[in-house]
């Protein structure tokens, strides 16, 4: 075959593959509109902000505190996350002997790899305990950030190696050169060299982190309420599907479908705020 | 594509791959022509039958219906968990041919012909270091709506108290709060779980926890070594063998529902699961036989 | 180059280095000494010394891969960040061995500055480009910082061209103009010599003509090293040239002298191959 041809054929191929992808992305977004649509038909899609309690089976729908839940325990874990996964790039890349760097790098590349559910076994038999001997009832929003810590970090330090490994060489040797320090070196050269990625990385763990479901079912103990403190359990959107949604129907199943879709929304509004901070950036360019 | 959709979408993608799974793992079977009998005679079953409904039932079930299946080679028997309700709903909608049902059938669901092959029990657990061995209606009625909080006022131990409940639906929880007269509402709960199993593991690392699980999955549990402990309700023994002669109050029935109708294949399967012979089986998983 | 004779013609590679013979009364700064370079077990360059005259323009001329960049990069210790590099030999710097394990790095780099060849300023305004090295160097009092820029960039005639737009990102300049800032940047910190990487390679040629009158007006002041492939660049400014060539991949001096004697009656038949091959 003419090498022309082939680039065609692979051209076509790519174009099928994403037209697959989109498609199945709206296909999926249809159906969590379609699902809600009960719902919503017979109550004010509001009465999720405005119902006094979460009883579906008695007619209340109120996922505010869930919607609080999964964003809190997203926001803690990124807090928690970011700094230590940035710190351990850096100190593998800049600071650390190769041998160091290498087995770290190592282990990150296998805790990253570990499935979420051993982490959640984890915090059951380990961190929930540890809380619980200091705050009662131990499953709290604490427990959930801390698993979910533990989940994203590795990631977050990957992307972040990953990051400094692609700063421009020559502007790092040069900076050498002009004899800087490594911290000034850091601070003004490789760290505004990778925001951009950092942004990504945490837009990406974000995502990974407000979709957990299982580990976080297991140790945020799941009562519908907004929690006073983090020693106080919570639930997420996304436990209240996966514990619901086996027996729900009806009205019960399509608010489970609508808290589908609300974590949707809220996915969409936080990769609209990470465009937006990547922005200023582009600009200055 | 610029970064930001690219990002955006795989955003997307993650979001809608999970939730995908989740509409999965709860879709209804595949809709296929199975009721197709060869023969009409019970030597020479044949044909398909699906299951759906409870997952306390479902294992059992799936046991079941592995014997059954090497009794009947020309025989295939599938078995779907989705909670009780769906099983209703399954065989309502006529996509499945028995639904699992894990309590007594309501009055709107008289329409099905019942057939209880089992009882269940439901056990208050805790953990082994308590110094606790009975529990009163009354004392169960107090914890769970937040007015006793703390072991003292049970055990004297200076600790507070760690309430594991079940999420909205669950048919366990349904027969918790029958017994106990009880409305969802009233629970204030520490911890709301899914599942038997999660419950037992919760109270096994956390010995100031208290939960109410099917007596067949916590004997289960303690034979692996679980360190929980079955309370007494009511000074009754939570047991398969009490259970077995109606002595234990808090129990619930484990039935098959089905269409009124003629199928051969249906009658021979749950005929066999309150024979003789599956009746090890059924007490295996910790549930107390029906006898026929 | 294939009509260049090859390596086993030649018996090149001196072991002891001499000095130019009219150079004898001359200064060096910096002596490489049998200085050779391995990484990975792989050589990159061996056996390499020549004097690096004060206060001239010394030029490093050769074909691609022969170790020109990393020989400059092994002066300032840069070899360093280099995974599995290896330096062995000497390389005095001011009377003093580099390659010891004690020597201070940051006092080398402030006497010896580098010159890439893309231009490296900061992606940052012009004046933070000057602020970061000066402050890491001690000089923090803002009029300070002002002042020592401002000779800087008037030394390498950039002050005119920039001094209303102090503010803006240095990457606004054009390459010509951000090569010359990255001088600028680096005569702030005061060294003594300046090692430059094919300065202009990246540049057009009104721009590489700025730069080299530049260099010739600031060899009064600076050791100047510099590495070209430009040969009619390196007639035009050097005063000393040495020509490095590779046997197995492995970098060799074959010859170091006066940029007349080299360009003019070589003493190696490999040099005015390659000396004419170029120039026609």
């Amino acid at each position: 075959m003419p090498p022309r041809c082939i680039d065609n054929l692979f051209l076509r191929f790519i174009q099928l593959v994403s037209l697959v992808s989109i498609v199945s992305l709206l296909f999926i977004i249809f159906f969590l509109v379609k699902e809600s649509y009960l719902i919503v038909q017979e109550k004010p899609i509001l009465t999720v902000f405005t119902d006094p309690a979460w009883h579906p089976l008695d007619g209340q729908f109120l996922l505010l505190p869930m919607m609080v839940g999964s964003l809190l325990i997203m926001l803690g874990a990124m807090l928690i996350a970011l700094p230590i996964g940035l710190l351990t790039a850096i100190l593998c890349r800049y600071y650390a002997p190769r041998w160091f760097a290498t087995i770290i790098q190592r282990l990150m590349e296998v805790f990253a790899g570990i499935p979420a559910v051993v982490y959640g076994f984890w915090g059951v038999m380990v961190i929930v305990p540890a809380i619980a001997a200091w705050q009662a009832p131990g499953t709290s929003l604490l427990a959930g950030i801390l698993v979910l810590t533990f989940i994203v970090t590795p990631g977050v330090t990957i992307i972040s190696y990953h990051n400094l490994s692609q700063v421009n060489q020559t502007l790092l040797h040069s900076a050498i050169a002009l004899g800087l320090s490594r911290y000034n070196i850091i601070r003004h050269i490789i760290f505004p060299e990778v925001k951009h990625g950092l942004i990504t990385a945490t837009t990406l763990q974000s995502g990974r982190a407000i979709g957990e479901t299982l580990a976080v079912l297991m140790v945020c103990g799941n009562v519908v309420q907004l929690p006073g403190s983090v020693f106080e359990p919570i639930r997420t959107l996304t436990s209240n599907i996966a514990l619901e949604m086996a027996y729900a129907m009806d009205t019960h199943r399509s608010a489970l479908f609508l808290s589908g879709l609300l974590l949707l929304l809220i996915v969409l509004v936080l990769a609209f705020i990470a465009e937006s901070m990547q922005k200023p950036k582009a600009e200055s360019q | 594509m610029k970064t930001q959709w690219r990002l955006f979408f795989i955003a997307l993608l993650l979001v809608g791959i999970g939730i995908g799974m989740g509409v999965a793992a709860c879709s209804n079977p595949s809709n296929e022509n199975h009721q197709t009998l060869s023969a009409d005679t019970s030597n020479a079953l044949a044909g398909k039958l699906i299951i759906t409904g409870s997952s306390t039932i479902a294992p059992v079930t799936t046991e079941l219906a592995r014997l059954f299946e090497s009794r009947f080679p020309a025989t295939k028997i599938d078995v779907q968990t989705g909670g009780s309700s769906r099983g209703i709903s399954d065989v309502r909608r006529s996509i499945a041919d028995i639904g699992m049902v894990s309590r007594k059938l309501k009055n709107s669901e008289q329409e099905f012909q019942g057939h209880l092959f089992a009882t269940d029990g439901i056990s208050i657990i805790v953990h082994q270091s308590k110094s606790i061995e009975n529990i009163t209606t009354q004392q169960v009625r107090d914890i769970f709506q937040g007015k006793i909080r703390h072991w003292q006022q049970l055990t004297g131990d200076a600790s507070p108290l760690t309430v594991i409940h079940k999420a909205e639906g669950r048919s366990t929880l349904e027969v918790f709060l029958n017994y106990f007269a009880l409305k969802n509402p009233q629970i204030k709960a520490d911890i709301i779980i899914g599942d038997n199993e999660q419950a037992i593991k919760l109270v096994a690392n956390n010995p100031n926890a208290i939960a109410y699980v099917s007596i067949g999955a916590a004997e289960y549990a303690i034979m692996q070594g679980s360190t929980i402990k079955l309370l007494t309700l009511n000074g009754i023994v939570a047991s398969t063998d009490n259970l077995l002669h109606e002595r234990f109050p808090l129990r619930r029935e484990l039935n098959f529902i089905s269409r009124n109708d003629n199928n051969p294949l249906k009658k021979a399967f749950l005929d066999f699961t309150t024979s003789i012979d599956a009746q090890p089986i059924i007490k295996e998983f910790g549930f107390a036989p029906t006898l026929h | 180059m294939n009509n260049l004779p090859t390596i086993s013609h030649l018996q090149i590679v001196p072991d002891e280095y001499r000095k130019a013979p009219n150079a004898q009364d001359v200064a060096t700064l910096i002596e490489i000494k049998n200085l050779s370079l391995n990484i990975d077990q792989q050589a990159i360059f061996s056996n390499i010394s020549i004097p690096i005259y004060s206060k001239h323009i010394n030029v490093l001329i050769g074909p691609s891969g022969c170790g020109k960049s990393s020989l400059l990069n092994a002066i300032i210790r840069l070899t360093d960040f280099t995974k599995d590099a290896h330096l062995q030999g000497e390389i005095l710097v001011a009377n003093k061995n580099i390659l010891n394990p004690n020597c201070n790095l940051i006092e080398l780099r402030k006497k010896v500055a580098m010159i890439f060849q893309k231009p490296t300023p900061f992606p940052m305004s012009i004046y933070k480009n000057f602020e970061i090295p000066l402050k890491e160097h001690g000089v923090k009092n803002k009029i300070d910082i002002a002042a020592k820029m401002q000779s800087a960039l008037k030394s390498v005639g950039l002050w005119k061209e920039v001094k209303d737009r102090l503010n803006k990102n240095a990457l606004s300049l054009s390459g010509g103009q951000q090569q010359r800032l990255c001088i600028a940047r680096a005569l702030t910190l005061a060294p003594a010599a300046l090692l430059l990487d094919e300065p202009c390679s990246a540049l057009d040629p009104i721009s590489s003509q700025i730069i080299e009158e530049l260099l010739l007006e600031l060899k009064q002041k600076y050791t100047i090293l510099v590495v070209t492939h430009n040969l009619s660049q390196a007639k035009r400014i050097a005063d000393y040239v040495a020509f490095m060539w590779y046997v197995n991949q492995c970098g060799r001096l074959v010859e170091h002298n006066e940029a007349a004697i080299i360009f003019n009656k070589p003493s190696n038949p490999l040099t005015s191959a390659y000396v004419q091959g170029v120039t026609g």
